[in-house]
Order: structure tokens, then C-alpha cells, then sequence
């Protein structure tokens, strides 16, 4: 029993002593290798720039692109990493002018909400390609006809109307509003009166 | 021995160390591989499933040693005589388990000769893995130094100068040396045992605070994991021993009683387990997703038919209950429990939570590597043993003789 | 023996004596280390922020921009199996089944429903985008169960992974509960969002909020009452992902349909 005694007592003392040289001695050097790998990630460069610093050199683009369907998002979204360019200005940024990046985002999905503007892209106008007709910096093709009604108690049931051309009111032109609802009319129109 | 009437032909002993050996090396080129080509790209892991074949190999290996140096208590520490005998192979045993569970480990890290400095540098004493690290490291210190001071008794003992009564001087000296030695092994052997509890108890809290994974997750791992011990050490000790006597051709006289102990110890064990075992598993939430899912006919096949019921059949009926019938037994245990770390660790990563909807893609086969890397392990156990068995003082005979 | 037993001894007092004070001296020299300016980068200081991050996923479109943007940002390779953040699309049937597909998470947007043969023949009720990223957990799994405390929590509220002390022992990548964190498979260390810290120490936003265009990630300074996010969560109600998990996260949900985890 004395023996035990003895082992145990040794044992206890052994991992008291590797706790406290553990803990207090080395432990305390953790903040330290944290701080220093903070630092380290903190320093890496970045890719994407900010529509902010687009604006020093373009700022006609960017004044229009304020204003426009497309200001929720930035101008990296469709151009890419640009920060290269704003380091050296002779570094293009290519975009894709094919069509294809537009209907990355407007053509249509069941998943998407029933809000955003989308396109059937095989029947929407498929032998032109998008930008001939729209302006990713502008609200879209030039004249659009505004609204000359109120849109008290109107809101969302515009083709109740306009589908079939009820009560003189314009008919929806098919061909350029395929799988079009209601309530992504005011994605694009615009009212005239209040 | 070599025949050198007809020219070199190098002794079976020689062979079987170098087959080993090289199969131990081919693992080894496995796991450099794998630290060249990235673990995901070479092994059968993804970012759902990361630990596979290699990690429940070494919870396999890190259990049975804490296992058989469980067993091996009862006699050197409790002082049971039925089971000193079992003193020196067994703490060998347990050392040689580690190693060749280390070495399975080393392959599922990324970056293996970091975890030296960084876990003694800046310690994460919140993990689990932390204090499994730690205790098992210091496991296999104190197994070492347990070891050698066995090692050094039964030298003293095996000494002409000990069995010539008429050297009185010398006689004296060799008491006065095979006391202390036997007061050291005793005092490791005390640190072994406490080890030998707390080090699987924190393997399998590794497993056990991960709230993310339903089948882990929980306070009983610890001591499920206590209770593989039990099954795994004593299985594996009583293989090992029924092996060595049978392939070495060697009488297994006084041996028999020992197996016949081991034997009854282990029926009690698997008993035991068994209600661990449905414990464990009933009390996780999704429970018919594990024994009805993919795994299940592994689970209900290899962990619990032929790793459970039947040894406890062999065990239990005294004509079965032989030695052949003992060390069958054991194996079947040692299968068993293989396959049931690897289906513990898959399952748990399946079921957790963040790879819903990924898990019905992913493969359970491992690849080659690693494969190749679990031999290799194997390969070196029993390359380890047999050096041991040749060149290290492992018999039981003399203890027992020592005590007429 | 007695020679063995003083020269065992002796051997044992030089030992000690020259380990302690070693351990000692060289444990004073780390400890000089840490008296580190707390600021990380020029003019940032950690301390004066608390970042968080909503997700409004009724704005999300799923065309992946932010997919692609984090990947280009933080240089993490195009494989499929590695991304920081990711576009999960839900399709709950009419009768109550919850299905879910994120196609190479989501990077080059998505194909439409009719296309994937698993969702051919079902009753769907709804269906939508909900974008994931780490949540930045206050109680975060992966922090605690670190052996070597590579990943760990900064002042302003990021989990970040040091790349030069992870051992690759996965077990963070295991304990996550919402599934962020993955292996770089070039550095072979444990990777995953890190909100563009080195974003946020020059004063913009994440890449991936950066690019959205809808406006469906908002990022802020949860210290700042002002701040979008601030903002958001003082307007709306909010949900987060998995609260059983309890790990507290930052990323909060407006609007989350059931079924969503």
C-alpha cells in the first residue's frame, strides 16, 4: 500500500508539473503564432476591385450604371477581377460580349424569384445578340413606353390587362416578353404619373 | 537454421522478417505518396468524408494495445497468478501494437513531423486528439521502461548465478538486482494501467464530442472504447500466444491453463460489449439509418455474428473450448473488431450533419494506397514480433518454472 | 551497485538541471514575442470590429458569381471539391420531400430543373437558391478541437486557419457542422472562408458580397448600428443555419423556408 502510495503521489506531482510548464510556460506563446498568421493573411493581395475606384477614370459609364437595373451589383460582377487593371491600366479586362454572360443571370429558372427580369433565351429574339438591343449601364432600349396610369391597386396584375389588350389597353408585344409575369414589369417600365 | 551443406538457403525465420519488412516499406512509400499527391486524390476521402481506413486502423491497433497492457496488469500489478505468465509478451505486445498504429496514423496526417512541435508549442488543450496524443506517447514511454526492467528480472533470473545455490555473494547481489527491478516494472506497470484507461478513454472522446456527427456524439465513447480495450487486448494476447506455440511447434503444457483463462476472460468481455454495443447504438437518433443503411449488412454480418455471437458460442460450449477453438475464437474477435472501427468511423462521418445529401455518392471502398498502407502496418506488427520473439526474453516458461 | 545507483543519480540532477532552466529560458523568449502590436494590418485594428453576414435568399438568383469571385479572390484551385462558399438549390415536392443539388457548388450557375434527371416526375412545390458560407461560429467546433490550435478566433470575429502550424489531422474538417471546411489540395492544409479577411484590413468587402448582383450577401460591422447588416437585423426577423448545433453562428437567414438546414 506504502508503494502506491508513493507511485501515486510521485504520478500527481509529475502531472501537475507538466500542466503548469505546459500551460503557463508554453501555452501563453499561442497569441503570439495567432497574431503573427493574422498578420500574414491580412497582407494578401486582393483580385477584385470596387466600383468606387472604377469611377476615378470612367465616370461617365459609372454615372449612367448608378442609375441603371444593374447598380445592386458592382462592376467586377460582369468584368471580372479587375484590380490588376487599377494597379496597371495598359492590363485590359476582357468581357464577354456574346450574350452568353448575360443569360448566365436572365435566362429562366424555375428557382429563381418570380420578381427578376427573365428570358427564354431560345425564343427570346435568338438571332440577334443581346446588346444590340440593351445597355447593361442603362435602364434598357431607348424608348421604352412609360406608364401614363397610376399604379394604385394595380401593382402586379399588369397582364390582367395587358395580355390580351382589355380595355385599350397596349398588348404586350409576345416576342419580346416570353415567360414574362406581372410583377417583373416594373423591373423596366417606368410610371409617368403618380 | 541455415543448411550450409547445400549452399546458402537462408533460414524461414530470415524470410519471413524480410517479406515483412518489405511489405512494411511498401506502406511506408504509400504514405510518402500520399503526402506528395495530397491525401484527397490518393485515398478515398473528401471533404464529407475525410478519415477512412487508416484511422480506424489505428484505433484498432491503439486499442488493442491498451487492451492486452489491461490484461497483462491483472498478473504483474494485481498480482493474479493465473495470468503473470503473461507479463513480458504482452506488455511487448502492447508496444509494438502502437508502433504499428503510429505508423497507420502517420499516413492520415497531412503533415505528420509538425504535430512534434506544434502540439508541445502551442497545445490545444480543448481537443481530444491533444490528450490522445499525449497520453499514448507517454503510453508507450512507460511501456518502453516497463518492458526493459521485465526484461532485465528475467535475465537476472535466467543467470547461472541465481540458480547455484552455493555462490551465496552472488546470489545475494542478483536478489538484492532482480528486486529492484521488479519494484521499477511495478511502478511502470501501475503508470501502464492508469494509462492504459485514461488514453482509449480520450480516444474515444474524440469520436464523442462531435455534436455534428449523431453516431458519435455523446458521454459513452470513452467508455465504450475502455471496453474494445478489454475485447481486443485479451483477443489479440490470446491469438498471439496460441499462434507463437502452435507455429513455433512448441509444447503448450503449462501454457494451457492461461488460454483457458484468457479464454473465459474473453467470453466475459464479449458479453459485455454486446450490451455496449446496442447501447451505443440505440441510443443515437438515427439508429435504423446505420443498421438498415449501407453498412448495416457489414454491422450485422462482421461486427456482431462473426465478431460477437459466434466466439461467444466457441467460448461458451466446453467441447468447442479448445486450444484451436480458443485462438478461432480470437481471430474471429480480432475480424470483427476490425471491420467495426471501420464502419464506426465511416458511418459517424455519413450520418453527420453538413453532408446531407452527399453521402449516398460517396464510395466505402478504400483505394489501393491505402490499402497498401494497412498492410504495411500489419506487416510491421508481425515483422516487430517476430525479431522480438527471436531475439528478446518473451517465453512464459521460465516465469513459471522460476515459481516452483 | 552503489556506483550504479549514485551515477544513476547524478545522471538524473544534470538532466534536470539543465532541461528547467532550458524550458524556462526559452519559454520567457516565446512570451517576449507576444507582446505584439494588436494591429494587423496599417490602420486596421482588429479590435474596433465585430463582422457578420446576412443572406437574403429571397434576391438570389443562383448565377454563381460569388462562387467564382471567392475562388478567383482567395486563389483556391477549380476543383470542384474545393470551395470556400457554395449556391445549395432546394426543390420541396408537394409532398413535403426536401432534395437539394449544388452542381460543382454552383459556380457556373445552374441548368434547369427539367434537365436533371432526379427531378423529373415530381410535384414541386418551391424552389430556390440559398447561398452557404462559414458561419464564423461564436462557439465554433472546429476552434475547439484543434490539437495543435491552428485554427482559432480573432478579436473581430473571423476563424481563421494558420497554414504554417496545421498538421492536416482533418478532425476540424470532421466537427463542422455545416460542412465549409475542405483540405486545400495544394498547401495540404485545412482550408475555408475567411470572410476576405485581407478584404476587410484594406477597408472593402468580401469578394463574394462584392459581386453579388442582387444584393442578396450583405456584409457589415455588427458594431456599427448602422451598418447593412446592423440594419437588417434590427428590421427583419432572422434565422440561423443548424441552431441545434449550437455553435452561435454570424451568417443570418431573413425569410428561411422550413426544410432548409
Amino acid at each position: 500500500m506504502k508503494k502506491l502510495g508513493i507511485a501515486l503521489g510521485v504520478a500527481a506531482a509529475l502531472v501537475l508539473v507538466f500542466f503548469v510548464g505546459i500551460k503557463v510556460v508554453l501555452g501563453s506563446s499561442i497569441p503570439a503564432f495567432q497574431e503573427k498568421s493574422s498578420k500574414r493573411i491580412a497582407n494578401l493581395s486582393i483580385e477584385y476591385s470596387e466600383s468606387s475606384r472604377c469611377q476615378a477614370c470612367h465616370l461617365d459609364i459609372y454615372n449612367d450604371w448608378l442609375d441603371s437595373a444593374h447598380k445592386n451589383g458592382d462592376c467586377d460582377t460582369c468584368h471580372g477581377p479587375s484590380q490588376a487593371h487599377v494597379d496597371n491600366s495598359a492590363l485590359i479586362v476582357a468581357v464577354d460580349k456574346s450574350g452568353e454572360l448575360c443569360a448566365l443571370c436572365h435566362s429562366r429558372l424555375e428557382s429563381r424569384p418570380s420578381t427578376f427580369p427573365q428570358i427564354i433565351v431560345e425564343e427570346h429574339y435568338s438571332d440577334k445578340t443581346c446588346l444590340e438591343c440593351h445597355s447593361p449601364y442603362g435602364s434598357l432600349i431607348a424608348d421604352l413606353p412609360l406608364i401614363p396610369h397610376t399604379l394604385q391597386g394595380r401593382t402586379n396584375v399588369c397582364l390582367s390587362c395587358h395580355r390580351a389588350g382589355l380595355l385599350g389597353a397596349p398588348k404586350v408585344p409576345a416576342r419580346d416578353h416570353v415567360g414574362f409575369t406581372s410583377q417583373m414589369c416594373l423591373n423596366c417600365h417606368v410610371g409617368s404619373v403618380p | 537454421m541455415a543448411n550450409k551443406q547445400m549452399g546458402f538457403r537462408p533460414s524461414a525465420f530470415l524470410v519471413w522478417v524480410a517479406v515483412l519488412l518489405a511489405l512494411a516499406a511498401l506502406g511506408g512509400a504509400a504514405i510518402l505518396y500520399g503526402f506528395w499527391q495530397g491525401h484527397e486524390s490518393v485515398y478515398n476521402a473528401s471533404r464529407w468524408m475525410p478519415w477512412g481506413i487508416l484511422i480506424s486502423t489505428y484505433v484498432f491497433f491503439a486499442v488493442s494495445a491498451s487492451g492486452m497492457c489491461l490484461i497483462s496488469s491483472l498478473g504483474h500489478v494485481f498480482r493474479i497468478e493465473r495470468f503473470e505468465p503473461l507479463g513480458r509478451r504482452a506488455v511487448f505486445f502492447a508496444m509494438i501494437s502502437l508502433v504499428a498504429g503510429f505508423w497507420a496514423l502517420a499516413g492520415d496526417l497531412e503533415r505528420p513531423w509538425r504535430l512534434a512541435i506544434w502540439a508541445v508549442v502551442t497545445p490545444g488543450f480543448s481537443s481530444a486528439i491533444w490528450w490522445m496524443g499525449v497520453l499514448y506517447g507517454l503510453y508507450l514511454v512507460v511501456l518502453i521502461v516497463e518492458f526493459f526492467y521485465l526484461s532485465r528480472a528475467e535475465m537476472v533470473r535466467r543467470s547461472p548465478a541465481s540458480s547455484n545455490p552455493s555462490a551465496t555473494a552472488s546470489l545475494d547481489a542478483a536478489r538484492q538486482r532482480l528486486k529492484r527491478y521488479k519494484s521499477f516494472a511495478w511502478y511502470a506497470g501501475i503508470g501502464g494501467f492508469a494509462l492504459a484507461i485514461f488514453a482509449p478513454g480520450t480516444l474515444g472522446a474524440v469520436f464523442g464530442v462531435v455534436r455534428a456527427a449523431d453516431l458519435w456524439h455523446g458521454p459513452l465513447m470513452p467508455v465504450y472504447f475502455v471496453v474494445s480495450a478489454l475485447v481486443s487486448g485479451t483477443a489479440l494476447l490470446t491469438l498471439a500466444i496460441v499462434l507463437t506455440y502452435r507455429l513455433g511447434r512448441k509444447e503448450m503444457g503449462s501454457v494451457k491453463g492461461l488460454v483457458q483463462s484468457l479464454g473465459k476472460l474473453l467470453l466475459a468481455f464479449l458479453a459485455v460489449f454486446l450490451v455496449f454495443t446496442a447501447w451505443r447504438i440505440l441510443s443515437t437518433g438515427n439508429a435504423a439509418d446505420f443498421l438498415l443503411g449501407r453498412l448495416g449488412g457489414n454491422f450485422w454480418v462482421f461486427e456482431i455474428f462473426m465478431g460477437i455471437l459466434v466466439p461467444m458460442v466457441i467460448l461458451l460450449i466446453p467441447k468447442t473450448r479448445t486450444m484451436l477453438g480458443i485462438g478461432l475464437a480470437s481471430f474471429m474477435v480480432m475480424v470483427g473488431m476490425f471491420l467495426a472501427r471501420y464502419d464506426f468511423v465511416v458511418a459517424g462521418q455519413l450520418t453527420s450533419a453538413g453532408r446531407e445529401g452527399q453521402a449516398a455518392g460517396l464510395g466505402l471502398m478504400p483505394s489501393l494506397t491505402e490499402m497498401l498502407v494497412v498492410l504495411g502496418s500489419f506487416a510491421l506488427f508481425a515483422a516487430l514480433y517476430l525479431i522480438g520473439n527471436r531475439f528478446l526474453p518473451l517465453s512464459e516458461h521460465t516465469e513459471a518454472e522460476s515459481h516452483r | 551497485m552503489k556506483e550504479e545507483k549514485i551515477s544513476r543519480r547524478h545522471f538524473l540532477k544534470s538532466v534536470t538541471q539543465g532541461v528547467i532552466p532550458l524550458v524556462i529560458v526559452s519559454g520567457g523568449l516565446i512570451r517576449l514575442q507576444s507582446r505584439i502590436d494588436g494591429r494587423v494590418a496599417e490602420g486596421y485594428n482588429p479590435e474596433e470590429h465585430y463582422w457578420g453576414f446576412a443572406v437574403d435568399i429571397r434576391k438570389c438568383i443562383g448565377c454563381g458569381k460569388c462562387v467564382l469571385a471567392c475562388k478567383l479572390e482567395n486563389h483556391v484551385p477549380m476543383e470542384p471539391e474545393s470551395y470556400r462558399t457554395w449556391v445549395d438549390r432546394y426543390v420541396i415536392t408537394k409532398d413535403g420531400q426536401v432534395l437539394k443539388d449544388s452542381p460543382d457548388a454552383g459556380i457556373a450557375g445552374f441548368q434547369p430543373l427539367s434537365e436533371d434527371p432526379k427531378y423529373q416526375g415530381l410535384e414541386i412545390r418551391n424552389t430556390f437558391f440559398v447561398p452557404k458560407l462559414c458561419n464564423q461560429c461564436e462557439n465554433p467546433p472546429c476552434v475547439s478541437v484543434c490539437p495543435v490550435k491552428a485554427t482559432y478566433i480573432t478579436k473581430d470575429g473571423i476563424v481563421l486557419v494558420d497554414e504554417t502550424r496545421c498538421i492536416g489531422c482533418k478532425y476540424c474538417i470532421v466537427a463542422c457542422p455545416y460542412g465549409v471546411r475542405y483540405i486545400h489540395p495544394e498547401k495540404k492544409v485545412a482550408d475555408k472562408c475567411t470572410f476576405c479577411y485581407h478584404r476587410l484590413a484594406k477597408g472593402l468587402q468580401p469578394a463574394c458580397v462584392q459581386v453579388c448582383p442582387t444584393g442578396a450577401r450583405i456584409f457589415g460591422d455588427l458594431r456599427d448600428p448602422e451598418s447593412p447588416v446592423s440594419r437588417l437585423l434590427r428590421d427583419e426577423l432572422v434565422q440561423v443555419l443548424k441552431p441545434e448545433q449550437r455553435t452561435k453562428p454570424k451568417v443570418y437567414y431573413p425569410s428561411l423556408p422550413e426544410g432548409v438546414s
